[in-house]
């Protein structure tokens, strides 16, 4: 048996050095200064934050490291960063900056070796590929990758590409649903469970968890972490209430 | 302003250190990054910290003389602490790079984790210590690793292995040791204990060495700098223990 807790991730979609969050990757709404946010939910219970940087500027990625080294002098809980990292020496220097983790998503599609780049000079576990994936019954598994923020379709099949990616060393599939991204319908547990039946690392299940019973599926459907932005900000749901919940039901969490 | 004392962190040549750094802050200490032997062999307090892959890990060290210099720190019974493939390379040898050796402080080898839960082991998992720990305690640690020494093969060094831990006190070729080598206590009581984790099957966690009354040694296969507040205070504890930082 696995003593392992499932990780609740509050993820943090950065802009400019600012925190947003979109519906649907559009629309987006300013939410608040990125530190605070971060010691609150360690405070709440999180188990790891995600950044992600969506900021479209060289610019305002060099204040998403900057960012990333003042939150990590004061929180002490483990952060991945994802969005715009297209080097390896992009990788780096948010690794520098004091990410534990970095994830690549549109670069990884383009470029599928930054996966063995990144496995092989800062570890398995540094290396997260974020897959965007959208329903497509011309697909295999019935899922389709999307790339440059869930907009692009690439023709590559879901499943298929997280295999490849953790045959290319990936420590870690971050699995955003982009049908159910920002909807509250709950996460898409097929795509989960096709994913995490396929590989054999952690797949983080993404997009859609707006109640308590949507993480429990989401642990149901074979995702070792549950990641969730939006009820997070709002303050509609609380991390203790999730895990008070999932511990009701017998799921290991960290409590 | 009055100095900081400071955290020596061995270079083992990835830059990822800034959750290191920040752990030490917290502490109160000055973190500062060496890949001098001299420095690492005699510094008040090293970590010796863990990302990457054993065999280029473990090249590096001896390239640099820094695999003498933390035998000999070790041998003198300077407070010395490994995190995650820190705590590996303490080991003899590793099923990630079976052709190099480890420090071999330990006996031991580490292993890839058994079973068919996905790895890298990634999230917060509990530690239990065994009865005669006096420094870990139980405690949800935050792990990201796919290798770690299986419990069955730990072969804990009590009485009659004292004299292995003293007998790696290599300090020859390595210059300005002389003086270290020759306060290495010989025969000194040297005992640990370990806590267990179970992912799959049940693997060392952590390990407390202790000499002369002080636990010179913490090796953690978590990252204490990523544990939360539990982290922070089991180093802040090793230290108090150490007498490197008073009682707050």
């Amino acid at each position: 048996m696995s003593g392992l807790a499932v990780r609740i991730i509050p993820c943090l979609d950065f802009k400019d050095g600012r925190v947003v969050k979109g519906i649907k990757f559009e629309n987006l709404v300013d939410s608040g200064d990125p530190l605070e946010r971060a010691l609150v939910y360690e405070e709440q219970g999180a188990d790891e934050l995600t950044f992600l940087d969506i900021s479209a500027t060289v610019e305002g990625r060099k204040t998403m490291a900057a960012e990333v080294a003042r939150i990590r002098l004061r929180l002490s809980i483990p952060i991945t960063v994802g969005g715009g990292i297209g080097s390896i020496g992009d990788a780096g220097r948010l690794l520098e900056s004091g990410a534990d983790r970095v994830s690549v998503n549109s670069a990884a599609v383009r470029n599928p070796s930054i996966v063995d780049e990144i496995a092989r000079q800062f570890g398995v576990q540094c290396a997260v590929v974020a897959i965007d994936a959208a329903k497509n019954d011309a697909m295999p598994s019935g899922y389709e990758v999307k790339i440059a923020a869930g907009v692009v379709p690439t023709g590559l099949d879901a499943v298929a590409w997280a295999r490849e990616a953790a045959s290319r060393g990936a420590g870690e599939i971050l699995l955003t649903s982009i049908d159910r991204d920002g909807t509250s319908l709950g996460y898409e547990c097929e795509l989960t469970r096709r994913v995490a039946r396929a590989v054999g690392i952690p797949v983080v299940a993404s997009g859609g968890a707006s109640k308590l019973e949507h993480f429990l599926e989401g642990y149901r459907s074979g995702a070792s972490a549950l990641l969730a932005a939006g009820i997070f900000h709002r303050g509609e749901v609380s991390i203790s209430e999730i895990k008070n919940y999932l511990a009701s039901h017998n799921v290991e969490v960290r409590l | 302003m009055s100095e900081r004392p400071k955290l020596i962190i061995v270079e083992t040549g990835v830059a990822n250190l800034a959750s290191v750094r920040a752990l030490a802050g917290r502490l109160g200490l000055e973190p500062e990054v060496s890949a001098d032997p001299e420095v690492v062999a005699r510094a008040p307090i090293v970590i010796l910290p863990g990302v990457g892959a054993f065999g280029p890990a473990m090249e590096k060290l001896a390239n640099a003389g820094l695999d003498r210099a933390m035998r000999a720190r070790v041998g003198a019974g300077l407070p010395t602490a490994g995190i995650c493939l820190g705590m590996q390379l303490f080991f003899e040898e590793s099923e990630e790079s079976e052709s190099v050796p480890g420090l071999g402080i330990l006996k031991g080898k580490v292993t890839r984790l058994a079973g068919r839960l996905p790895l890298p082991q990634l999230g917060w998992n509990r530690i239990e210590p065994e009865a005669s720990a006096r420094l870990l305690e139980p405690g949800w640690v935050y792990f990201a690793n796919s290798y770690g020494v299986d419990a069955v093969n730990f072969r804990a060094p009590d009485g009659s292995a004292a004299a292995d831990a003293a007998d790696v006190t290599d300090t020859a070729g390595v210059p300005g040791l002389s003086n270290l080598a020759s306060t290495r206590p010989g025969g000194a009581q040297f005992s640990t204990a370990s806590a267990s984790t179970i992912y799959g099957a049940p693997f060392i966690s952590a390990i407390e060495g202790w000499r002369d009354g002080k636990p010179n040694l913490l090796l953690c296969q978590f990252h204490p700098e990523l544990s939360g507040p539990f982290g922070t205070a089991l180093f802040a504890r090793w230290l108090e223990l150490n007498r490197l930082r008073s009682l707050q």
